[in-house]
């Protein structure tokens, strides 16, 4: 009898504890987030929904719903889900740009305008104000309002260069306008930013044609193919790592196809965890030094260099980094990441 | 005179005359409002005779995938009488297909002219054949004798009507294939002088095992509401090709072209011509939620080749694939290439596609004005044509949603809905047209396909638009040319071959350059097949103007054409 009685009330602590956590947002919030990350909407949804019931007042749970819905391309849905959340967290609205996005998505451009205009008004910051611009950007363009388009769109780029969206959207305005040069340069930006814009590529390879320039237009043309097939390949790839988690082989071709394409801040974390996996193998411990050697993490390159260089000292290529890193610092370019006092871990 | 305007004339007289033996309906009555302006659009009740409602599953809020899209529309000149009749075609229900009871199959309507039709499907064979649950009627004289046959497509076996003297013969069943069926394109595909076809095929559905939202766990929701489930989580189906060998027979050359290594998708709608003008045949096919496809074929090889992701035809502006339905080409932006529209699902726009040189497309909806209006309904059947005659081309698109659920207040759209014109401006621009001044724009229904045609021979383009579970709308145009200060100029190819309508020649104006270059296409839209006959509009004037046919097999030929007529261009007949 006494074990039964154990039993119970641990089972009975178990579920208190569980039912202490279900109440806890955080704990929920961070539940919903990782079947997010899982791709599994409908269970974060259902997770969210059963969370909202229970906190009525939590605005950012009805966020998060919000972006939920968002990602199943609920549009009406997200929009009024955000709206609730903003109703109870009004401090947040500078940062939902996905509500405007989704007025988009549903057709409601004169409330998307609304909301885009108020998300500009409450942005806190530079990047929050560019994307606050490209998205007033996007609604002109859907109305074809390319003038207007095209300045709130210059405005975006200026305060966050970074922004690929905008740069890509700003491209397509100038190309509608007949402004070829700066529309490929508005394109090439974008695949500078983003290495696997096969959209980019092909509106590139038009506006190289408007400017008679047949050579340029062929390149980008082939870029674009190369794009489309390692596209394509990191989806099978993602499939089969559905089935095969955290599979070295699948995980290092995804890495090798972010780094041949240049995308090197993609490319770093899955080098990291295939060489984690991996640890006697040299290989990913040199494309995760290139990595963090061309996104000028030059304190993190050096130290995997002496890394790579402890184990195999005649190393060429952790050598060349090595040398050119120092080169680099003696000709006055700092790091231009935080140096760390060891190598990053490298995490499964 | 020509013999279509004696066949007016004669149905006019007996018509005034009250011929009481006359199978004909009264002169149809304009529903909605009449208008006095020189161009408007009128909507004709079901006195013009076009009174059979097409139904599809239970009749009216289909809760199956089958039920919602099984509806097409045609016209062709079965009697061969130089007018257009009409072709409905009707699904099935569930309840029907589980008995082994007939679909609805297809009514055919003969065009008494006036704009008047009267149900002859039982004289004209179609009455007592069991086609299924059908879906579209492509017709084209496919076999060369001379008339126009049709090929019914359906969920289940598909069947090829051999048209003989007026009345349709179930032929052979090399085109009978089982897959769900939606459009499909007669073309001259490899270049032999006649008509291949291409089929699109939808997806692998059974009734017994379709997911349903709350089953198995399954959840089919759209803004919330449980909905139909599909086609997400079924099976797309491959499209086929067939290759004609004369006589009306044909050979599945799925394999042997390159059709059978494309990934199945979920094919809705298909196009087919010279688009970038190299002289060889090329197809675009709308696949729902997938990325479409544009298929060249390989000189060397002989197979198509899918180019449509590296020419910007494949997707969205944003990179993103879409839900394709209906499409149509037309060269919008005057550069002799032809450029395509694709409709899409509510929410996304329809895409304009613009070619800027041979094999480079510019996604244009939003800049052209095409965007506006359009994210707020659901488009299928798509045609560009000059309907006001001023010279540029205009867009129609019919709309209606899939779910019945879209009819409740908070969706922010509605399950009926109007159908939408916009006018060609100058400088690539479109406008939207209201419906007032256009009482036939007004109407909202569930709609699905859509054609042009001159069904009352008066030289500007009439409407014909299929809905669900109801009557086809008949949309007449009545445009008062003189007030205007326009003119049409028409004009239909024939040939000697097995492809006697000229099915992908290209013509162009050479005293006017500013008009669009058009080419012979029966098949557009969705599950829709049109006329052969080309038609342009033009400032008033006397001379006659000269046309450069340019014709399948690559020959040129000249021929002067007259306006506010019929052009008959005859191959071998004309100067170089």
């Amino acid at each position: 009898m006494r074990p039964l009685v154990v039993l119970i009330g641990i089972l009975l602590f178990a579920g208190q504890a569980s039912g202490q956590l279900d109440r806890d947002p955080r704990y929920l919030k961070k539940r919903a987030e990782r079947l997010l990350a899982q791709f599994d909407y409908q269970g974060a949804l259902d997770l969210l929904d059963r969370s909202a019931a229970k906190l009525p007042r939590d605005g950012e749970i009805r966020i998060l719903r919000g972006e939920t819905l968002f990602l199943m391309e609920r549009w009406d849905e997200a929009a009024a889900a955000y709206e609730d959340g903003l109703a109870l967290a009004p401090a947040l609205r500078g940062r939902i740009t996905n509500l405007p996005l989704a007025l988009v998505r549903a057709g409601r451009l004169d409330e998307a305008a609304a909301a885009g205009r108020r998300l500009l008004d409450t942005a806190e910051d530079d990047h929050g104000r560019a994307n606050a611009r490209f998205i007033r950007g996007l609604i002109a363009w859907h109305r074809g309002r390319l003038a207007e388009a095209r300045a709130e769109l210059e405005l975006a780029v200026k305060q966050e260069p970074r922004l690929a969206k905008a740069w890509y959207r700003l491209g397509l305005v100038l190309l509608h306008e007949d402004e070829a040069k700066a529309a490929a340069a508005a394109f090439e930006q974008v695949l500078e930013l983003d290495r696997l814009h096969h959209a980019a590529a092909h509106n590139l390879a038009l506006a190289a044609l408007r400017l008679g320039d047949p050579a340029r237009a062929r390149a980008a043309r082939e870029l674009q193919a190369r794009i489309i097939r390692a596209r394509q390949e990191l989806l099978d790839l993602r499939a089969g790592l559905e089935k095969k988690p955290k599979d070295p082989a699948i995980l290092r071709r995804i890495a090798d196809i972010h780094f041949e394409f240049g995308s090197y801040f993609e490319a770093a974390p899955i080098y990291a965890a295939v060489a984690a996996a991996e640890p006697e193998a040299l290989e990913p411990r040199l494309r995760f030094m290139r990595c963090k050697f061309e996104t000028r993490e030059y304190h993190e390159a050096r130290l995997q260099a002496r890394v790579i260089l402890e184990r195999d000292p005649e190393n060429a290529e952790a050598r060349r980094i090595l040398d050119a890193i120092v080169a680099l610092v003696e000709g006055g370019e700092g790091p231009s990441s935080r140096p760390s006092s060891r190598p990053a871990e490298i995490k499964e | 005179m020509p013999r279509q305007g004696l066949i007016l004339v004669a149905l006019l007289v007996l018509g005034a005359c009250g011929d009481p033996d006359s199978t004909a309906s009264p002169a149809p009555t304009r529903a909605g409002l009449a208008t006095n302006l020189p161009f408007s659009l009128v909507e004709l009740g079901p006195d013009s005779g076009l009174d059979f409602a097409t139904r599809s599953g239970r009749g009216d809020d289909g809760d199956q995938i089958v039920e919602v899209k099984s509806t097409g529309i045609g016209v062709l000149d079965f009697d061969g009488d130089g007018l257009q009749d009409v072709v409905l075609v009707a699904g099935s229900s569930l309840e029907r297909r589980r008995r082994g009871e007939p679909g609805f199959g297809l009514r055919l309507y003969r065009n008494l002219g006036g704009l008047r039709f009267v149900d002859v499907s039982a004289a004209a064979g179609l009455a007592d054949l069991d086609l299924g649950w059908t879906c579209a009627a492509a017709a084209a004289d496919v076999d060369g004798d001379g008339d126009d046959d049709l090929y019914v497509t359906a969920w289940g076996r598909n069947s090829l009507l051999l048209n003989e003297g007026g009345r349709f013969r179930l032929a052979v069943g090399e085109l009978a294939d089982p897959s769900w069926g939606t459009s499909s394109v007669f073309h001259d595909l490899d270049g032999d002088g006649d008509l291949d076809l291409y089929l699109c095929n939808y997806l692998d559905f059974d009734p017994a095992t379709a997911p349903r939202d709350g089953v198995d766990g399954q959840v089919c929701r759209w803004r919330g509401l449980a909905v139909m489930c599909g086609p997400k989580g079924l099976p797309p189906a491959a499209d086929r090709v067939f290759e004609n060998l004369g006589g009306g027979h044909f050979r599945d050359a799925s394999e042997a072209w390159g059709i059978a290594a494309l990934p199945p998708s979920y094919g809705l709608g298909v196009v087919a011509g010279d688009f970038d003008g190299d002289g060889r045949a090329e197809l675009y096919v709308a696949n729902d939620g997938m990325a479409n496809f544009h298929l060249e074929r390989d000189p060397i090889t002989g197979r198509f080749e899918d180019h449509a992701l590296e020419e910007g035809l494949a997707l969205s502006e944003d990179g993103a694939p879409q839900a394709g339905m209906g499409l149509d080409a037309a060269d919008l932006n005057g550069d002799g290439l032809d450029d395509l529209i694709c409709t899409n699902f509510g929410g996304e726009v329809n895409d304009l596609y613009l070619s800027i040189a041979p094999g480079f497309y510019l996604e244009s909806s939003a800049p052209s004005g095409l965007a506006l209006g359009a994210r707020e309904t659901l488009g299928w059947g798509v045609l560009v044509r000059d309907l006001d005659l001023d010279g540029r081309l205009d867009v129609f698109v019919a709309n209606g949603h899939v779910y019945a659920q879209a009819a409740r207040a908070g969706t922010g759209t509605d399950y009926a809905q109007k159908n939408l014109l916009w006018l060609g401006r100058p400088e690539g621009r479109f406008e939207l047209v209201g419906e007032r001044g256009h009482p036939g724009l007004a109407v909202q229904k569930v709609s699905r396909g859509a054609l042009a045609a001159d069904l009352d021979e008066d030289g500007d383009l009439d409407l014909l638009v299929c809905n669900l579970n109801d009557r086809p709308t008949l949309i007449e145009n009545r445009l008062d040319r003189v007030a205007l200060g326009r003119d049409f100029l028409a004009v239909r190819l024939r040939r000697g071959d097995g492809n006697r309508e000229g099915i992908g020649a290209r013509v162009r104006l050479l005293d006017r350059p500013e008009a669009p270059v058009l080419e012979v296409r029966r098949q557009y839209s969705f599950q829709s097949s049109g006329e052969a006959r080309l038609v342009w509009g033009l400032p008033a004037g006397h001379a006659p103007l000269r046309a450069e046919v340019l014709w399948p097999d690559g020959r040129r030929e000249r021929f002067v054409v007259r306006r506010n007529r019929l052009n008959l261009l005859v191959a071998g007949e004309g100067g170089s």
